[in-house]
């Protein structure tokens, strides 16, 4: 699989936050735009890739985004795009769950049940009829688009800390979780089984591989690990990430496990980076640095026609490819 | 500027008065009121009748009023009462609603009660400075200016322990006069209360005579107080002291004769007695003779106290002085053998009459200070600190013979001597010589076993067969390496008993290395054990459990570290980086049916009955839907007496209840304790059933 070279070549960049970017998604299928929830309270919907990018070896610039979505009264800190790129969902600290209709700019649905900052948001079940939300309030809760009900579908009470993130994997019908008690908690509705996996360390990250066999965690002891459904295994890779949620992904086909860090605490020269790994000899495939103003890329996100974000602490999200 | 506000902004801004620029303005008399006096249009502006009650309501303002004219009354005038339950509180019971005079009364009425009021002041206000009925100036401007009844001042003293009619100050020693006439009966004092010193009264002169001269006596107006009782006190000082009325005896002024109305209430002084009247005084002047009996005065060093200013010479000052009757500021006399000072003259530091007397040059003190004596004292200690020898320099300096005895380093090794230097922080210790035991005292085979044995870390014996079972069962750390592996399944078995051997050891290791893996191992055989075992450590008694391990883990350090709250084992499983079995854990989960139809997949089995949608589960499953529901007891659709008698009726015996069944052992049908006991006697039957006229049939 590494015979396809990561692409590391700065496309876009995106200066239309003024705040940190919490929140990356590029929406589905082709995944022309970028989605990017960020502390200013913002969504904004943007163009992933300009027409003119490929041309320049600059990397071009956008300043306005083509659509914002302004409703949140405390920083947006999650965003799933649903499968048919109408309905996008968002979450933030203001405790309150927003499902948006994505061409007329406003909520259709707002669900206030959580009692803390809400932290994960993904679509779920057959049609994306259901949002899936994980919450400070140690709940994930699951609620129904379809109806009017203002009290989730269920409550998973499960875990013990924060639930700070969560992925869905629709072919096996599960539901991951990851929560700061250090716990993964995959769901499986079909079989109504819980998998409780303890990683000892708070749970950043959360991601299911395509065909559902692996789990990657990141853990606040900086570490992320493939963590197979079937059997433990554990490769593991060495990069700073102590404090702040930092999001990984699978990329190029499950093929590279992409993640944002932090930047070092003592050294101020430098920024953080991006890094890559092969995921099954755990090498780094590519570190892509960013400047030095930049201290975290909390959030990644990889697009299968292969581009990739990384949203970033200075309010940018660059979009390389 | 300029821009034209909306009327919102505008009213907003004269809700808090306008006008106001200093302080808090009052706030409008009422809801919605505007006291600025500005145009107010017509639709808002509100009718109110005489009483201030809103009198049109809603339609266009035109006509709907609530109730009778807007109040909860009726056109009788009579409120309504609250309704009251009777059923537990009757509403006589019940406090009947307070009404006032003005509930009964119409406009005409109460204008008349408002016009009636008219402002006065209270009957309660007294003149300044109130001596009994100073009728005379209290319809003066100085009623307006005290109260009376109590002032804050009185009530103060009263907090204080004063009481109405004592005078003010400390208490006064004296003798107790019960009677006038049994005075001085007996000699014994007792505290009293100062007396009253009455207010001052201020007596306004308006006649042209001399001062103090009050004229000749006449008769009086009943309500006029008696000069004659004001005779001692001053119109300034108030009364004089008490002793002093007897000294001062005034001469009856007057004219010619003595009428009863000049009788001052004293027994002493007939006014009709025969005799010269030596005190009969015609001139003003005649106070002079009496200065010269004037007592000093006693018991007060208060100058307004004293009577009247009077001239008091230096000399006979001085004379008092010397005399030693002054007294101290708190009106005792001094104490014994001490006079009062005329004035701090003789006190000062300057005078040279107080100088200490010089030492002569020269003379040096028989005694020394403490300091100067204890100077070259050394104790034991500080020498024994200052000194430099050692206990053997200290032994040949005495000449003693070198002792036999050897330091303990001297049979050490050097690394046991290197962790005792780590321990205590001392690197001047002794060279470890690590020499052998003297022959007889060597270490036998089995005691260096045994001191091998100690180096052991201990483990439960329990913990060891469940680490034992559970490896056993297929499952054991150290599955990287089997020499481990078999090392690690030495210890625990030796731990558990079924080995008396030392444990293996890693050819070619030191003995610490030996230590330290056989910890490690203590510590994973106390991770691994299975889930039982971590069930039962959760609830071990706070003497035995954990501090077997903690004593293996501590066993090389001096101080004692408190027990460390076990740790989940998941978590710490997962902390070494072991992950598999131990940190993974199954459970059921629940969905719910709509979660699962969301999902579109068919629910497991053991779905969560949702209560609030009920309805979407068919009545079938309502019962079997299991998982939470306590209640999963079928239902029975015919009642058991209806399925006997089917039974009876089809010739087959009724199948007994299996409920019937549990309960047999408590059940005997050839014993009923109610039918067997004894009967009571007759007399019982009778007291409680039967009457008089029973028994007679």
């Amino acid at each position: 699989m590494p015979a396809i070279k990561f692409p590391t070549r700065h496309l876009h960049n995106l200066k239309t936050h003024n705040a940190p970017v919490n929140a990356v998604t590029f929406s589905s299928y082709p995944g022309t735009y970028i989605l990017t929830g960020s502390s200013d309270r913002a969504i904004h919907l943007s163009r992933a890739v300009p027409n003119n990018a490929g041309n320049s070896t600059q990397p071009v610039e956008t300043i306005t985004p083509i659509q914002r979505y302004e409703a949140h009264g405390y920083s947006v800190l999650d965003v799933a795009v649903a499968a048919d790129n109408a309905r996008f969902a968002s979450v933030g600290g203001d405790r309150q769950v927003f499902l948006w209709d994505v061409e007329q700019g406003s909520t259709t649905r707002r669900w206030t049940g959580h009692t803390s900052r809400v932290e994960a948001v993904q679509f779920a079940g057959d049609g994306d009829s259901v949002v899936i939300t994980g919450s400070a309030d140690t709940t994930v809760n699951l609620w129904d688009t379809r109806s009017k009900d203002y009290k989730p579908i269920q409550s998973l009470t499960e875990a013990s800390d924060t639930v700070s993130s969560l992925h869905v994997h629709m072919p096996s019908y599960s539901i991951a979780s990851g929560s700061y008690d250090g716990h993964v908690r995959v769901y499986d509705v079909r079989m109504g089984r819980t998998t409780d996996d303890v990683l000892a360390h708070p749970v950043t990250s959360i991601r299911c591989s395509a065909d559902g066999n692996v789990l990657l965690a990141s853990t606040l002891d900086g570490y992320i690990q493939k963590d197979s459904i079937s059997h433990a295994t554990k490769p593991r890779h060495t990069y700073r990430n102590a404090e702040l949620r930092v999001r990984s992904v699978f990329a190029q086909g499950d093929g590279v496990v992409l993640s944002g860090s932090e930047a070092a605490k003592n050294d101020t020269s430098l920024g953080a980076a991006v890094f890559a790994w092969d995921v099954l000899t755990g090498e780094v495939v590519a570190t892509v640095p960013m400047d030095e103003k930049v201290k975290v890329v909390s959030c990644v996100a990889w697009n299968p026609s292969g581009h990739w974000a990384g949203g970033c602490s200075d309010g940018t999200v660059r979009i390389f490819g | 500027m300029a821009s034209k506000r909306p009327r919102a902004a505008f009213e907003a801004d004269l809700s808090h008065s306008p006008y106001a620029v200093y302080g808090t303005p009052l706030p409008p008399l009422e809801d919605g009121a505007r006291d600025d006096g500005s145009y107010l249009p017509v639709w808002k502006q509100e009718v109110t009748d005489e009483r201030g009650r809103k009198r049109l309501h809603g339609a266009f303002t035109g006509g709907f009023s609530a109730g009778y004219f807007n109040t909860v009354g009726s056109k009788e005038g009579w409120t309504p009462a609250t309704f009251v339950s009777s059923r537990q509180n009757r509403a006589r019971d019940a406090k009947p609603a307070t009404q006032r005079p003005e509930d009964f009364m119409d406009e005409e009425d109460l204008r008349e009660q408002e016009e009636s009021r008219n402002l006065n002041t209270t009957e309660g206000f007294a003149g300044f400075g109130s001596t009994e009925a100073d009728a005379t100036r209290r319809a003066g401007l100085m009623d307006l200016l005290k109260t009376g009844g109590e002032t804050m001042g009185v009530k103060l003293l009263k907090k204080m322990g004063w009481r109405e009619g004592q005078g003010i100050g400390p208490k006064v020693r004296r003798k107790a006069n019960l009677d006038e006439n049994a005075a001085g009966a007996s000699d014994e004092t007792y505290l009293f209360a100062p007396e009253n010193p009455p207010m001052v009264a201020f007596v306004r002169k308006t006649d042209h005579k001399g001062l103090g001269f009050s004229g000749e006596t006449h008769l009086e107006k009943p309500g006029q107080p008696t000069q004659d009782e004001d005779e001692d006190s001053d119109s300034f000082f108030g009364d004089r002291l008490a002793s002093k009325k007897k000294a001062t005896k005034k001469p009856q002024r007057g004219g010619f004769g003595v009428g009863i109305l000049n009788d001052t209430g004293s027994d002493d002084e007939d006014p009709y007695s025969l005799g010269p009247q030596i005190s009969y005084n015609k001139t003003i002047g005649g106070k002079k003779k009496k200065a010269k009996e004037t007592k000093p005065a006693i018991a007060s060093s208060n100058p307004l106290l004293i009577a009247k200013p009077v001239f008091i010479s230096k000399k006979i000052a001085a004379a008092r002085s010397t005399g030693g009757f002054r007294k101290c500021r708190d009106g005792r006399l001094p104490l014994d053998g001490f006079v009062l000072a005329d004035s701090l003259m003789g006190l000062s530091i300057s005078e040279k009459k107080y100088d200490p007397p010089q030492v002569p040059e020269g003379w040096k003190s028989a005694r020394k200070s403490a300091a100067e004596r204890t100077s070259d004292y050394v104790s034991t200690a500080d020498a024994a600190k200052a000194s430099s020898l050692d206990p053997t320099s200290r032994a040949a300096a005495l000449g003693e013979a070198q002792l036999p005895g050897k330091s303990i380093f001297d049979w050490m090794t050097p690394e046991a001597r290197e962790r005792i230097a780590k321990l205590t922080g001392k690197t001047n210790l002794p060279p470890a010589m690590s020499e052998k035991a003297p022959s007889g005292y060597e270490l036998s085979e089995s005691d260096r076993r045994r001191d091998l044995w100690d180096l052991v870390p201990k483990l439960d014996k329990q913990t060891a067969v469940q680490a034992l079972t559970r490896g056993v069962s297929g499952w054991m750390p150290y599955a990287e390496d089997e020499a481990k592996r078999a090392r690690y399944r030495s210890f625990i078995e030796i731990r558990a008993g079924l080995r008396d051997t030392l444990p293996d050891r890693v050819p070619g290791s030191s003995t610490d290395d030996w230590v330290t893996e056989m910890q490690e191992f203590a510590r994973a055989a106390e991770v691994f054990k299975p889930m039982s075992g971590v069930m039962a450590s959760r609830f071990t008694s706070a003497s035995s459990g954990p501090k077997v391990v903690s004593d293996a883990l501590d066993s090389d350090t001096p101080l004692s570290r408190p027990a460390e709250k076990p740790e989940d084992p998941a978590v710490s499983a997962a902390k070494i980086g072991m992950f598999g079995q131990m940190t993974r854990s199954t459970h059921s989960f629940f969905p719910t049916r709509l979660l699962c139809k969301r999902f579109n997949i068919k629910p497991p089995d053991h779905v969560q009955h949702d209560p609030s949608r009920s309805g979407d589960s068919g009545p079938g499953t309502r019962f079997q839907s299991g998982g939470y529901q306590t209640d999963s007891k079928p239902r029975d659709l015919i009642s058991k007496e209806v399925m006997d008698m089917i039974m009876i009726e089809s010739g087959r015996q009724p199948v007994p209840a299996p409920e019937a069944a549990q309960a047999a052992p408590v059940v005997e049908p050839e014993h009923n304790e109610a039918l067997e006991a004894e009967r009571p006697g007759d007399a019982i039957f009778k007291a409680i059933f039967g009457s008089d006229d029973e028994d007679e049939e």
